[in-house]
């Protein structure tokens, strides 16, 4: 479970401005929940998703996942381990076969053997349906592709929560649909909590628990 | 982790290339320094080693030696206290003093033209001493003939006058030689009669004296009267007795060498005293001051090398910037990507020493037959000039791997404190 409470964060823009991304947000997301951040540029969303996801630890409040409070986690093994994260950018390294892609998180701290890191890329990339691309570069495959690469990759280190930021906004409507899809079954089969930050009122629509996000505050819709 | 970090190596590898040829440069300085410097310093001492009796201390009153191995302050004391004369009461002094085993007294012949009868040309300027040589001197590399007789009229010539008249060595011998006062120099010598003056010798040895300057040896004796006679002296003793000997060769016991030379230094005044241990010191002051010229260029191109290596991993940081917010994103800690970059930067110092040091022993194998020839060419007998030593190629490589990394830590540090919410949204 991740439980959120009070939850505040400013950038300082000069010495008397402080801009208040996020005022006081509280939240709770159950396990294996999929869940959708609603709302416009700037409201404050990809703050919240870069602070679950352990990249911002510069803020108020608290954000606990199993009980723990994220700030007492190691940074490093918590985005390793607990979160994966997928990007609107895709963020692949083009120099990196889809394969190398995949097994990127396991380079950084040995979770698997390497044969069964190897069995699990092969795994999830037949899941996304990409098996027979793994020793392509991701010059050499479309947009939909490379996410679905990225979700393999979010994927590899067996994570409990993961972040995706714009998923599909790079993205045409079908292949975005079939993201979605992707990222449902995953949510179901993998065990995992799906937590996506979208500005898209249609494509948040097909996500069972909408949280509207507007000048840092939180509106749920239920 | 380590593979990721060569992948990024090979992706600019071109970069890696051209960053890596500072390094190859300042390792090919070093690595010269130190092998061929090693090898010259090695070759001087035993050549040394071979031609001097380091239980002979060598009295001078040679005004070229004395500057050569005399240090300012020497010289300035020396000016307050007249230079002793080397002559024969000096000589019988010395023989007696205890701790020598013998003296030998050396002049110097200059001042003559030289020429085989018969030959068309005169060698000039030609220098020669007269001293009572022995076929097996240690000074001699090679010997043909005798050293004849001491009464006169016989010669012994070095393997130079041979060379200059392309004649071999050994026929030489029996050959008449002429000494004739040298026109070029004229107004050292005394007067116009004595430019009408011709001294003839027999040719009966024949020696290579080395890296020794002499072309031709009397008998004391003979060379003694020979320059009496050409400087219009009353008699060989008359000149002695106002001009002294040159150079004694003082023959000390195995134990005692330090103690002649202490009695020497404080009974006489001479130019200068010292053994075969003062010359090669000189020598090796002379490499050693070299040497650290060398290994100044050396270590300025390798500060060069590192301001380059340093310029290219900041670079590769600000192009990389996304790439390491990546990275951090998926869970690599600030000292993983410290080592990403540090082996980065460690691998372009590797490249470098690696390419310079096979640039530096290709050098070295298809250069020492040349060097070999040049140096026996000159008197010195080697088999070989540079030696490989394994040792001293892993301490290189490992210089330039550690300079490499060196010249990579602050931008390794700069990556691994990159905020990696700012990082993923650079450009």
């Amino acid at each position: 479970m991740i439980r959120i409470t009070n939850l505040n964060k400013g950038y300082k823009m000069s010495p008397t401005n402080t801009v208040e991304a996020l005022k006081g947000v509280s939240l709770e997301i159950e396990d294996q929940e999929m869940m959708a951040f609603v709302g416009t540029s700037g409201s404050g969303k990809s703050t919240l998703l870069n602070i679950l996801g352990g990249l911002d630890r510069e803020y108020q409040g608290t954000v606990s996942v199993d009980g723990k409070d994220i700030k007492d986690y190691n940074p490093n093994v918590y985005r390793r381990k607990k979160v994966g994260t997928i990007f609107q950018q895709f963020h692949l390294l083009g120099p990196l076969t889809v394969e190398e892609n995949v097994l990127l998180p396991i380079r950084f701290g040995k979770q698997y053997s390497w044969k069964e890191a190897k069995d699990r890329t092969d795994y999830l990339l037949g899941k996304v349906g990409l098996l027979d691309r793994k020793h392509h570069r991701p010059n050499q495959l479309s947009g939909g592709q490379m996410q679905r690469v990225a979700i393999a990759r979010a994927l590899i280190s067996q994570p409990e929560i993961i972040l995706a930021d714009e998923p599909t906004g790079n993205l045409d409507t079908k292949t975005g649909t079939e993201i979605m899809e992707l990222l449902g079954s995953f949510n179901q089969e993998e065990n995992v909590s799906v937590l996506l930050v979208t500005h898209d009122q249609d494509l948040a629509k097909t996500v069972p628990r909408r949280v509207y996000v507007q000048d840092g505050k939180l509106t749920e819709n239920l | 982790m380590i593979g990721y970090a060569f992948s990024l190596v090979w992706r600019r590898k071109l970069r890696t290339i051209l960053t890596s040829l500072g390094i190859t440069i300042s390792v090919i300085l070093l690595s010269l320094i130190i092998f061929g410097m090693q090898d010259l310093q090695r070759l001087v001492s035993n050549a040394f080693q071979e031609q001097f009796n380091p239980n002979e201390i060598f009295v001078s009153n040679s005004a070229g030696i004395n500057a050569i191995l005399s240090n300012g302050d020497e010289q300035e004391d020396s000016e307050e206290q007249e230079v002793s004369l080397i002559n024969d009461t000096v000589v019988q002094e010395i023989q007696t003093l205890a701790g020598v085993s013998g003296v030998s007294a050396i002049k110097t012949i200059t001042g003559f033209e030289a020429q085989i009868e018969g030959q068309t040309r005169a060698i000039p300027s030609s220098i020669g001493s007269a001293w009572n040589v022995e076929v097996d001197d240690p000074y001699f590399t090679d010997f043909w003939g005798s050293v004849g007789s001491q009464e006169g009229g016989q010669i012994v010539v070095s393997t130079r006058i041979a060379e200059a008249y392309d004649i071999r060595p050994e026929a030489l011998l029996g050959e008449v030689f002429l000494l004739r006062p040298a026109r070029s120099g004229f107004g050292a010598g005394p007067n116009r009669s004595s430019l009408e003056k011709e001294y003839q010798f027999e040719i009966v040895g024949v020696a290579d004296p080395g890296r020794d300057r002499n072309d031709f040896i009397l008998p004391l004796s003979v060379g003694i009267e020979l320059l009496a006679d050409f400087g219009e002296f009353e008699s060989s003793q008359e000149l002695i007795d106002e001009l002294g000997y040159d150079v004694l060769r003082v023959q000390a016991n195995e134990d005692s060498v330090a103690e002649v030379r202490s009695a020497i230094e404080d009974q006489y005044n001479f130019g200068a005293v010292f053994t075969a241990d003062d010359i090669l010191a000189f020598f090796d002051q002379i490499l050693g001051a070299f040497t650290l010229v060398l290994i100044l260029f050396g270590v300025v191109s390798a500060v060069v090398a590192s301001i380059g290596i340093m310029n290219t991993m900041v670079m590769s940081i600000y192009e990389q910037t996304k790439e390491i917010g990546i990275i951090k994103s998926m869970g690599a800690s600030r000292g993983q990507i410290l080592i990403i970059f540090l082996i980065q930067s460690g691998v372009i110092g590797l490249f470098g020493g690696v390419t310079g040091l096979l640039v530096v022993l290709g050098g070295m194998y298809f250069g020492d037959p040349f060097i070999v020839t040049a140096l026996m060419e000159n008197g010195f007998d080697v088999e070989s000039f540079f030696t490989f030593d394994l040792s001293i190629v892993s301490v290189i490589i490992g210089l330039s791997i550690l300079v490499g990394i060196i010249a990579g830590l602050y931008p390794a540090l700069k990556a691994a404190s990159l905020n990696p919410v700012d990082a993923l949204r650079s450009d």
